[in-house]
């Protein structure tokens, strides 16, 4: 079964990289790599030269995962999305955005208290930690380093 | 010899030993704790260092590696967790020991080899770097072309499993350091109008989401209420201290483990945890005892814990001499001192000498710092290795948070750094070599000033890579570690395959006389 996924997984990722690689080279360094100045002809190439390599090994690793040469590099991390790290990744795309929108205090203490909860942790413990450490952090950064950071309180 | 008595007057003026010192204890800690690394604990120190000066800056990341690297073997001693992948060598002896109630002994060996490992290779540091610095002063452009593209396809083919992955990922590097200015023209490449991406990536937040929030969430995946087996104390006084006949015996693998961390640390891609397993493996080979390894030898764990040390020191010589990091945390200290001001290469010998020597100085001194540390506050490490991480994980990954920000004081850069916890996480699943990615991406300035500069020299004529006879050498040796790399991986794929035919073969006599 780790075999399988290992090799879906390898092949998936490679026609992504492939395409990606492609559609970079066609479509989006016309437009976004300046011409250079009059006499530099470097400044194109360097940038193909570069692709040129991620495209070769994009090919080269489709080729071995289709091939199966990839199956057998460990299976440990093969396991994928489980329903625990879907929740983690979840709560951090969840507390970036109450960071950036409310701000740190709140970010902090949702994160410590969600991410303990889903690590297994019951009782006081996560709940204290995640009243002390945002404040205490913040302070701390405030008087020794000369860093604010976002609360809206503030603002 | 004024600049090496400045440096230890800068090194030991308070300000600075605290740095320095507390630099060891917390890289000792956080090595200590399972799942955490080395690696995270100077990636993590960095965005704390940004108001300090270059030397203290630089002295308490420094210390907190070296304190990290010999950290990771207190978890593995104690609870059989190798804090850190250089630490896996020592697990069979050193817990082992632990449980025949020999803990503290097996602490303080590990401690013992570390500090010797890594003076040894600190002072090859010293007496190596200048020279090679001063022979790349001599290098042109097309040498450096050359010199960078060498160490991408050693790394690449060094780190990780796959080649074509490691050349993948250093390639992937090297792209996403396009995003920026034209370092010619000055117009902004690949920036899509937003302004943010104007002054191209920056290192600290990536290193942030690709080391610590992806490995962080990787772990907290994982993350299981770990019961710690009570191990026994003994109370014999030998139990616990280096013997006579101990230290006899760990000074062999001590030596071995220190000449091959060294020569492990050099060469760019390679790695701790290799010199730690070639530490062992030399000490069992020379070993009068070697029916004791795994059953808790002295000389294991020495041979081991010496190994991964001296790779430490020797990671700056490339870094040091040529600019080139050799490794991840070798990465992690380049972008330390381009934080502070500084670049690492040939030419900081010229332009910050003070600095250079500060850091001579202080890489001696974080050994004693170690040593006197390690040996006190053994009780505070048993503790950190037996850390409740449900709890602890999390509020790293809050700290985690504060450090991207604190950089540029910009939520766009914890958006960046999310981003490359996503890149990271994916990179892990897949077994994508986070070193060659990073690598990759702080070479892409030298690579692409010198790619630039030999190809405008040439009017772009590509044969002027080919044009001079130190950068054809280093043609080869490009070529000879991507070949060395296919062989060797074919070598262990028929190896592993003869190793299955052989059990299938095993299973189907057996299966027969049943």
């Amino acid at each position: 079964m780790f075999s399988n996924l290992n090799r879906m997984g390898n092949i998936a990722a490679a026609t992504v990289l492939l395409v990606v690689g492609i559609v970079l080279v066609q479509f989006i360094f016309p437009s976004q790599i300046p011409e250079g100045l009059e006499g530099d002809i470097s400044s194109g190439q360097y940038p193909k030269f570069i692709m040129f390599i991620w495209i070769l090994s994009a090919i080269a690793w489709l080729v071995s995962a289709l091939l199966g040469q990839m199956d057998d590099e460990g299976s440990d991390e093969a396991s994928w999305i489980t329903k625990r790290s879907a929740l983690i990744i979840f709560i951090v795309a969840i507390g970036y955005g109450v960071f950036a929108t409310v701000g740190f205090l709140a970010a902090g203490f949702m994160l410590i208290a969600s991410l303990s909860y889903v690590c297994g942790e019951r009782g006081v413990g996560p709940w204290v930690l995640a009243a002390i450490m945002p404040p205490a952090v913040f302070l701390f950064l405030d008087f020794f380093l000369d860093v604010t950071l976002p609360t809206i309180l503030l603002s | 010899m004024d600049i090496v008595l400045n440096a230890v007057q800068t090194v030991f003026a308070l300000e600075n030993l605290i740095f320095l010192v507390g630099g060891v204890a917390s890289g000792v800690i956080l090595g200590a704790i399972p799942g955490l690394s080395a690696t995270m604990g100077i990636a993590l120190i960095i965005p704390f260092t940004l108001t300090l000066g270059p030397v203290p800056a630089l002295l308490m990341m420094m210390g907190a590696y070296k304190g990290g690297i010999y950290g990771g073997s207190v978890a593995a001693i104690l609870v059989k967790a190798p804090g850190t992948s250089a630490a896996a060598a020592t697990v069979a002896d050193g817990y082992s020991l632990a449980k025949k109630g020999k803990g503290i002994k097996a602490l303080k060996v590990s401690l013992v080899a570390s500090v010797i490992g890594d003076t040894f290779s600190d002072i090859v540091l010293i007496l190596s770097a200048a020279q090679l610095a001063r022979v790349a002063l001599e290098f042109g452009a097309v040498e450096y072309t050359a010199v960078a593209i060498v160490a991408l396809t050693i790394v690449g083919s060094a780190s990780g499993k796959s080649l074509i992955k490691g050349i993948f990922a250093a390639a992937a590097g090297l792209s996403v350091a396009l995003i920026g200015l034209d370092p010619t023209s000055g117009l902004p490449r690949l920036s899509f109008s937003v302004i943010e991406f104007y002054g191209g990536l920056h290192l600290l937040p990536m290193l942030i989401g690709l080391l610590i929030m992806s490995e962080l969430i990787i772990q907290m995946e994982q993350v299981k209420s770990v019961s710690v087996a009570h191990l026994p104390n003994s109370t014999e006084r030998d139990d616990n201290r280096i013997t006579k006949s101990d230290a006899k015996l760990m000074a062999r693998p001590i030596f071995g483990g220190s000449i091959i961390g060294t020569i492990i640390g050099i060469i760019p891609g390679l790695g701790p945890t290799l010199g730690a397993f070639l530490g062992y493996d030399s000490a069992y080979r020379f070993s009068k005892k070697p029916e004791l390894f795994g059953k808790g030898s002295v000389e294991g764990i020495a041979g081991a814990e010496s190994g991964n040390n001296a790779v430490s020191g020797a990671n700056l010589i490339p870094l040091m001499g040529l600019g080139i990091p050799g490794d991840i945390e070798a990465a992690i200290l380049v972008g330390a001192f381009l934080i502070h001001g500084l670049t690492p290469g040939p030419l900081i010998f010229q332009e910050a000498p003070d600095v250079v020597y500060g850091i001579y100085v202080g890489l001696l001194f974080a050994n004693v710092a170690l040593l006197m540390i390690g040996w006190t506050l053994i009780p505070v490490f048993v503790k950190a290795a037996k850390i409740r991480v449900g709890l602890l994980f999390p509020a790293v990954f809050v700290l985690s948070l504060v450090g991207a920000y604190s950089f540029q004081q910009s939520v766009f850069d914890v958006g960046i750094a999310l981003v490359f916890a996503a890149v990271g996480y994916l990179m892990a699943k897949l077994h994508v070599p986070k070193t060659s990615f990073l690598i990759g991406f702080i070479l892409a300035t030298l690579l692409e000033d010198n790619f630039r500069r030999s190809l405008q020299l040439s009017d772009g004529a590509y044969s002027t890579f080919f044009s001079s006879s130190l950068g054809n050498v280093l043609w080869v040796l490009a070529l000879v570690s991507v070949i060395s790399a296919i062989l060797q991986r074919k070598s262990r794929r028929d190896k592993k395959e003869a190793m299955m035919s052989n059990r299938e073969i095993e299973t189907i006599a057996s299966n027969g006389k049943v």
